[in-house]
């Protein structure tokens, strides 16, 4: 009897198990994209298909002792320095691109050899080599969580030994530096525009999108072409502070104050821009993502579902691969009380403070952000050069993308201080919330507010 | 599974007594529920499958269908423009390896801890519970660190042998032996067998139920595992197992999210474990059986 029971009881734990591991599984894949997505900084990079798996990847950047002979006798002439370049995986076009910049630079420079390491779950699998004293030689970071490695010590200040550190846009310098330093060379940027749905604004006979527009027109319009019965909406908005922080610029607030000493989302202007976002949600003129089925704001307005979004160059590609037959068009984001203003979202090359090769890696690093480096990466036209010397050749080749390139001008970079994060996961958790009417403007701010003062009072 | 299983018998017998409309109705009812579970729970698998033949405008259209209007292979040709014959097999290694050590060092462990009075087996016991305490995510720097100490980055030792033993099979092996009556060993000891023999001989073929939960939970933990061969394959791409190589297709941001091949990928994962489990699924419901009989 007791048998019995026991093997039932086994079993029902074996199922339960593996239930809870297949639900975890699941939450994990779909909860990912969205919090890449609210994260906001979709960049883009790489993941070679084919040959990089079967080329010898063999031991590369991999500082144990005993390797080191191996690596020599593998080595053509012996002085060859192994660097390895870690990443994210990205679209196919963009990690096949990348490897043929790797290629290149490997043919030119013949003492050194790099490696590309695309990895999945970035983050984990670097902290992991950053804290397990394993670092890669070069790898990429997102201005977001620059102050965190700085704080850490984690990197090392190339800025001043770049060729021509004068070319990168000012506010993609800003970007990345930290303290006065300018601690790593741009990799390419996006910004926010305005994508519009050229049907859609036929049927309601409303006007194109202009780069002239207010608030106001951005208001009416998203009213006009509001049709609840057909279930589209005029606009999709995100519950993410990477999207209402454009609006809280035009309006003419900040994020904190200059000096970073205290938080300013208490002023009137950052009111005025909570209200404005959250009023367009619940006047019922836009939706977020979620309400229309869709995992992101991209999928919502290629679905027809929404006449507007607000996304950054990643959407182009997105929209062309998924949504072949989509009508639309895109222009700059419209102007607040305060002018105009846009997010760019920037990722860098970083090399860690205790690099092996800090010379090679330098090279590697200036090499992938200077001209040529840069003209090969930002010719596929998906995201931006970093470099103002290389934008008129970009819009020659790709005149359709003008709004977003207009955004460098006026765009604020996408980082704050050491321990953002908490900020950044409160105020969105505030806008969730207020998304569905339980929070008010003034809530959402005040929590995110007295969230940023613990940080700022921290450091 | 055992509810499918009683519920199916039950309406057997009663459908065999032919007690009246009473019975009928009951019959149909718990077909119909029965029906429906089943229904809700193969959907997302079909999805799944069709998703994988499908082109990228389509999967976005709606209403979805689970059969696609036109039907595609792109989604199979750029899932094996990776390498994954290759993750395949390292993943096939992997769990293997680890479930044949999960089998041999569990049991052992745990018929040590139920039946060999030793000094100090308590506290050995309370101590290999209290590591199933300790959340995995804190252990990763760590394990990290003493691999690289130990030169296994970048290796199959480094995938197999922190996951070799589990302190929860040693618990289910334990209690399981200790459920098995003295007597055998005893009858087993008298006709002259030796420790070993009377575990390898006697015992262990009696714990047949345990052994089976223990494979298939092992083998589902190392074939889906992938934090693990995340630390410890840092560069070396050959080395990568299925799961990480299906993140490595998902694209870095959401927004490259290309389905078609992600369901292709998870296609392959699914299957060699469904038919695992299947396989071992008909020796459960044996042991329950049998040992049922004899109880």
């Amino acid at each position: 009897m007791s048998k019995k029971w026991f093997a039932m009881l086994v079993m029902m734990l074996v199922v339960a198990l593996m239930l809870a591991a297949c639900g975890g599984g699941g939450t994990e894949t779909t909860a990912e994209p969205t919090a890449d997505t609210s994260a906001a900084e979709p960049t883009e990079e790489m993941v070679e298909p084919t040959e990089e798996v079967a080329e010898p990847t063999e031991e590369m950047a991999e500082p144990t002792e005993e390797m080191a002979p191996t690596e020599e006798a593998a080595a053509p002439s012996g002085d060859v320095v192994e660097l390895q370049l870690m990443g994210w995986s990205s679209s196919d076009a963009e990690n096949v691109r990348l490897q043929e910049m790797v290629d290149t630079f490997n043919e030119q420079n013949p003492d050194i050899h790099v490696t590309l390491n695309q990895v999945p779950e970035y983050d984990t699998a670097l902290q992991t080599a950053l804290a397990g004293g394993a670092p890669p030689d070069v790898f990429y970071i997102d201005s977001f969580k620059l102050p965190d490695f700085v704080q850490a010590g984690s990197l090392m200040a190339i800025g001043d030994q770049l060729d021509d550190p004068d070319d990168f846009y000012p506010n993609l310098r800003g970007a990345f530096t930290m303290d006065d330093t300018f601690w790593c060379p741009p990799k390419d940027f996006s910004t926010l525009a305005l994508q519009y749905n050229k049907d859609l604004f036929d049927a309601a006979g409303v006007e194109y999108p202009t780069p002239d527009w207010t608030w106001d027109d951005l208001q009416a319009a998203a009213e006009a072409l509001t049709n609840a019965d057909n279930g589209v909406y005029g606009m999709v908005l995100s519950p993410d502070m990477a999207r209402w922080i454009a609006f809280l610029y035009q309006a003419g607030g900040a994020v904190t104050d200059e000096g970073f000493t205290t938080m300013t989302l208490d002023s009137p202007e950052a009111a005025q821009a909570m209200e404005f976002y959250l009023g367009l949600v619940t006047d019922g003129y836009a939706a977020q993502p979620s309400d229309l089925d869709s995992g992101w704001a991209g999928e919502a307005f290629g679905k027809g579902q929404a006449a507007m979004a607000m996304e950054g160059n990643w959407i182009v590609s997105y929209l062309n691969d998924q949504f072949p037959d989509l009508n639309w068009g895109v222009t700059e984001l419209p102007a607040g009380p305060a002018g105009k203003a846009t997010m760019s979202f920037t990722v860098c090359y970083g090399v860690p403070a205790a690099a092996a090769h800090p010379d090679e890696s330098i090279r590697l690093a200036n090499w992938l952000t200077g001209s040529e480096g840069m003209a090969a990466w930002a010719g596929l036209g998906l995201a931006m050069p970093t470099r103002a010397s290389l934008s008129e050749g970009w819009l020659a080749q790709y005149p359709d993308l003008q709004p977003f390139l207009a955004g460098a001008e006026y765009s604020h970079p996408w980082q704050f201080r050491p321990g953002f994060q908490d900020v950044l996961d409160t105020l969105n958790a505030g806008l969730q919330q207020a998304f569905t009417g339980t929070y008010t403007a003034d809530q959402v701010l005040s929590e995110a507010q007295e969230v940023g003062n613990d940080v700022l009072s921290n450091q | 599974m055992t509810t499918v299983a009683t519920n199916t018998s039950t309406a057997a017998t009663v459908e065999r007594e032919g007690r009246g409309a009473g019975h009928y109705i009951k019959l149909v009812l718990s077909y119909g529920v029965l029906f429906l579970l089943a229904a809700a729970f193969i959907y997302p698998f079909l999805l799944a499958i069709g998703t994988s033949f499908k082109t990228l405008p389509e999967i976005n259209q709606t209403p979805v269908s689970i059969i696609p209007r036109e039907f595609t292979l792109e989604g199979y040709q750029r899932l094996f423009s990776f390498n994954v014959g290759r993750w395949t097999i390292n993943s096939a290694i992997v769990a293997v390896l680890i479930t044949l050590g999960n089998v041999f060092f569990a049991s052992l462990a745990g018929y040590a801890l139920a039946r060999i009075p030793f000094p100090g087996s308590r506290v050995a016991f309370l101590a290999i519970l209290g590591t199933m305490m300790i959340p995995g995510i804190v252990l990763i720097i760590p394990m990290f660190i003493i691999l690289k100490t130990l030169g296994m980055i970048n290796s199959y030792t480094g995938l197999i042998i922190p996951k070799i033993i589990t302190a929860f099979g040693i618990f289910l092996m334990k209690q399981f032996f200790e459920s098995v009556p003295r007597e055998l060993e005893e009858a087993a000891r008298i006709d002259g067998a030796t420790q070993f023999q009377t575990f390898f001989r006697v015992v262990l073929p009696t714990a047949r139920p345990a052994l089976v939960a223990l494979i298939i939970f092992s083998f589902q933990g190392a074939w889906n595992d992938f934090m693990h061969p995340l630390i410890v394959v840092t560069t070396n791409k050959d080395l990568y197992t299925l799961p990480l190589g299906l993140a490595l297709l998902r694209g870095g941001m959401g927004q490259n999210l290309q389905w078609n091949s992600l369901m292709a990928g998870s296609m392959l994962t699914t299957v060699p474990m469904a038919i695992i489990f299947f396989i071992f699924q008909r020796y459960f419901i044996e042991g329950i059986s049998y040992s049922g009989i004899k109880g």
